[in-house]
């Protein structure tokens, strides 16, 4: 927080006071963990109904696949989601040195979006779903969904627009292309002809509607999975470390190669489908090419650490910004191989998707979202964190949970799919029966359940934790800051924010 | 000259706007624009309003999620699956249902691959007619009673969204979806279970029936499948073969008919009992007692109750055939749990002295 307030007295002009709004920061932050809970737990029972079909019992609501969806859309949207906004209303005004532009608009948002979340919860149990993965809820929730979305982007742009920074630091940069192209993904993939109120038809058909699924669903990925996250990063790295971005020059690199190249990297959802082949092939490409901008922000992220390597082993921020980072590099390089035709004809239709995704959901989107938590939660409470060492325990559990899950699901995805290849000397299916097949996996569907419930066991830890926390300090739901505004030509004295080594100004999150 | 685009949100949301557009303008406009991109198939018909309201039903109870309908141009899946999946076989899907994971096997093709009361068992107990199955069971399906209310609005939907139905149809559909319903209904009922027509389980059938079959309209494909048959030559030419009563040949019948490869388990269950299939046990038997008539039976199948040439297509030789015949006879009078019922229309009686 005392970073926040320039250290040096450059100023001649009297300071301006303002506040930064905690209590919707606080609000994301309970939003985050309690739907992470909900999304991990649904996880865990569609897990175990893979082992045990008639787990639950045969129940309409709680059969596999209504349940699927639901723990698909709570984790990315609820718990990634409220994680982004836990994230950027913290971080944007901070890095605007201004408070959220509108306050109602911060209102509207929270409360819209949970709002949302509880609509899908009631709608997928109920059977009421588009089919289209990450884009299952109907007609009126996908409005809804829109008009969120415009209002948080409202509230972003205008607390960009009244900043007393001049230059956008590299974190907004992502903030900003994360909802422009979230809102066109949304809207163009959401185009539906309503039957009733909670049926409606694609108005794309077959071909055309895989291709505009999947444009949506990879950029999902890209644009609600990734750069926000990315911005995250720039921002608690090297406020966590205190320690400047590694290059600036590679971060402007990376970000547009990044935004340019992702949204043509959907076709590798469809290899080997009725999708035109010159389709599938600019889909390989692009994924392949995809490599160099997300290792770029890996790479970035990482490097910001140098020099500052022993602070990760006493901070539980660090470490899982670190395994979170580190773990999106072996995703973003995974997912490129995923994409080359011959491989994707082994690992299409198996586990190892479900696997690879995991990795990215667990550790990536998980880690940055625990880290953000376990840095934000006992600044915003004035205190320390409740146990470090119960963090350090929440660390491992989850780590080790993540293991058993993405190599659980490797193992059972390549043996799957080796049998469906497999043919006797006569030139015969070795496995004609589709069952043998999984049958042969079911000790890799138990083990993944362990994993699973190692992760969830960690996150009731940061519960505990985060709750004790709160409970030993008091929130600070207004934070006063005293600053000075940045005019167009004093913009270069602007302060740097920490003293004692050459901090490069342009890629100090201040 | 980036600095200056920092200072700049606008311009920078603008160009940042231009940057993703660019892909997916490029890929997305030319396979909706040019023709050539999805060859259409004058077979492919839209779908009747039972089999769009069982898609509706397969949509609400996310099938999607573990069957995907999209068969890859392999060697490995043409064999186990059927022809591969072509891009005019989808003109008329709003939304597609590809699927993207195949917890259990790709559906593209079961249209007609099984009799409507094995999907009917299926469905009510998946490890019946399939041990060992983690698919869970829709008992749901066969209580509720499919809402047709919406299938006039549906059918107007799909012709705003470019499927051909014609100008009316929707005043003549809730008829039409009722006479498909009561078939199915009646093909259930004739195996011996009893469903009544307007139940969501019925339109389900009806929609998997019909996945994967349009082409097989085709007159190439029917072409083909006639030079098939006549491949599949009737199972003769047994006469004289003989009872096998060695332990080891009555093993290898045994191993034979739990086979997964040839799947007789799954409509006559493991214990001979019965479930699609009949009973195998009793002495009601339709189509001769004798090990050549059996032998000759399983060669050639019975397609018109969905019973495929040697149970699952896949062929067997002359002395595994014997082997089989063989073991179902030494299970005569075996008198296992809950037998299927013999039919009443069965006439002739095997005596056990014939064999």
């Amino acid at each position: 927080m005392t970073n926040d307030v320039p250290s040096t007295s450059v100023s001649m002009q009297p300071p301006e006071v303002f506040h930064y709004d905690n209590r919707t920061v606080r609000d994301f932050g309970v939003a985050t963990i309690v739907w992470g809970i909900v999304g991990f737990l649904v996880g865990l029972i569609v897990a175990l109904k893979l082992v045990y079909p008639d787990f639950l019992g045969f129940v309409p609501e709680l059969s596999y696949g209504r349940l699927r969806p639901l723990h698909t859309n709570a984790v990315i949207f609820a718990f990634a989601g409220n994680a982004i906004f836990f994230g950027i209303y913290y971080s944007l005004p901070r890095l605007c040195k201004t408070p959220m532009w509108n306050q109602a608009l911060s209102k509207v948002h929270f409360w819209g979006w949970q709002a949302i979340i509880v609509a899908a919860a009631l709608t997928l149990t109920q059977g009421i779903t588009t089919s289209k993965e990450y884009a299952e809820l109907e007609w009126p929730i996908d409005i809804a969904i829109a008009l969120v979305w415009v209002v948080f982007g409202a509230n972003m742009l205008g607390t960009i627009y009244t900043r007393r920074v001049r230059h956008m630091y590299v974190a907004i940069w992502f903030y900003l292309a994360t909802f422009i192209t979230v809102a066109v993904l949304h809207i163009v993939n959401s185009f539906e002809l309503p039957v009733s109120l909670f049926k409606s038809y694609s108005l794309y058909a077959g071909v055309q509607d895989a291709l505009v699924q999947w444009w949506y669903g990879h950029n999902a990925v890209a644009f609600f999975l990734t750069t926000p996250f990315l911005g995250i990063m720039y921002y608690l790295i090297p406020k966590a470390a205190n320690r400047p971005v590694f290059s600036y020059r590679l971060s402007i690199i990376h970000f547009w190669a990044l935004v340019f190249l992702y949204i043509w990297a959907g076709p590798h959802h469809l290899l080997y489908t009725a999708l035109p082949d010159w389709a599938q092939s600019l889909g390989v490409v692009f994924s392949v090419m995809l490599i160099a901008p997300s290792w770029g922000g890996m790479i970035n992220g990482l490097l910001t650490l140098r020099g500052a390597w022993d602070t990760v082993r006493k901070s539980p921020v660090l470490k899982f910004l670190v395994v979170g980072v580190t773990a999106y590099g072996m995703s973003t390089f995974e997912g490129p191989m995923m994409a080359l035709k011959n491989v994707n004809a082994l690992t299409h239709y198996t586990d190892y998707t479900i696997g690879h995704v995991h990795m990215g959901a667990l550790a990536w989107n998980g880690g940055l979202s625990f880290a953000m938590l376990y840095y934000i939660i006992p600044r915003i409470y004035r205190t320390g964190l409740y146990s470090v060492k119960l963090a350090n325990v929440h660390f491992w559990a989850a780590t080790l949970g993540i293991m058993f899950y993405v190599l659980s699901m490797y193992f059972g995805g390549i043996t799957q799919s080796l049998m469906w290849k497999e043919f006797t000397a006569d030139g015969l299916l070795r496995y004609p029966n589709f069952l043998e097949t999984v049958t042969q996996i079911m000790p890799m569907y138990a083990l993944r359940s362990v994993g699973g419930g190692l992760y969830l066991t960690g996150a009731l830890l940061a519960v505990i934790n985060l709750w004790a926390t709160a409970r030993q300090g008091s929130l600070l739901a207004s934070e006063e800051v005293r600053t000075r505004r940045c005019r167009r030509s004093a913009c270069t004295e602007r302060p740097t924010c920490t003293a004692g080594w050459k901090a490069d100004r342009r890629s100090s999150p201040c | 000259m980036h600095r200056w685009l920092e200072g700049r949100p606008t311009q920078f949301a603008l160009l940042t706007l231009v940057a993703v557009l660019i892909g997916g303008i490029i890929e997305y406009v030319p396979t909706a624009l040019i023709e050539s991109n999805i060859p259409t198939i004058a077979a492919v018909k839209p779908y009747t309003p039972l089999e769009l309201e069982g898609r509706d039903v397969y949509i609400a109870e996310g099938c999607v999620g573990c069957h995907s309908q999209m068969i890859r141009p392999f060697r490995s899946e043409v064999e186990r699956y059927g022809d591969y999946s072509k891009a005019g076989e989808f003109v008329y899907d709003h939304p597609f249902l590809w699927g993207s994971k195949r917890t259990g096997p790709d559906l593209h093709r079961i249209g007609g691959k099984y009799p409507d009361s094995w999907h009917a068992l299926h469905m009510q107990d998946p490890q019946a007619t399939s041990p060992g199955s983690i698919m869970p069971a829709y008992p749901w399906l066969f209580e509720k009673q499919l809402d047709d209310s919406l299938i006039g609005a549906k059918i107007a939907a799909m012709r705003t969204l470019g499927v051909p139905y014609e100008d009316g149809y929707e005043m003549q559909a809730a008829a039409d979806l009722k006479a498909q319903a009561q078939t199915i209904a009646a093909n259930l009922s004739e195996s011996g279970m009893v469903v009544p027509a307007d139940k969501q389980i019925i339109a389900l059938i009806g929609y998997l029936q019909r996945l994967g079959t349009d082409i097989r309209g085709d007159a190439e494909y029917m072409a083909e499948l006639e030079a098939l048959m006549t491949k599949i030559e009737q199972g003769t030419g047994f006469e004289g073969a003989q009872l096998l009563v060695e332990d080891m040949d009555l093993a290898a019948g045994k191993a034979i008919y739990q086979s997964q490869r040839n799947l007789c388990y799954t409509c006559h269950r493991n214990d001979l009992g019965g479930q699609v299939g009949p009973n195998l046990t009793d002495n009601y038997w339709l189509h001769g007692c004798t090990v050549a008539e059996i032998m000759s039976n399983i060669k050639s199948g019975f397609q018109q109750k969905g019973m495929l040439p040697y149970g699952s297509g896949k062929s067997l030789t002359e002395e595994q055939l014997q082997q089989v015949a063989s073991y179902l006879i030494s299970q005569q009078g075996s008198n296992p749990a809950k037998p299927k019922a013999a039919d009443s229309t069965r006439a002739s009686l095997c005596e056990a002295q014939t064999w």
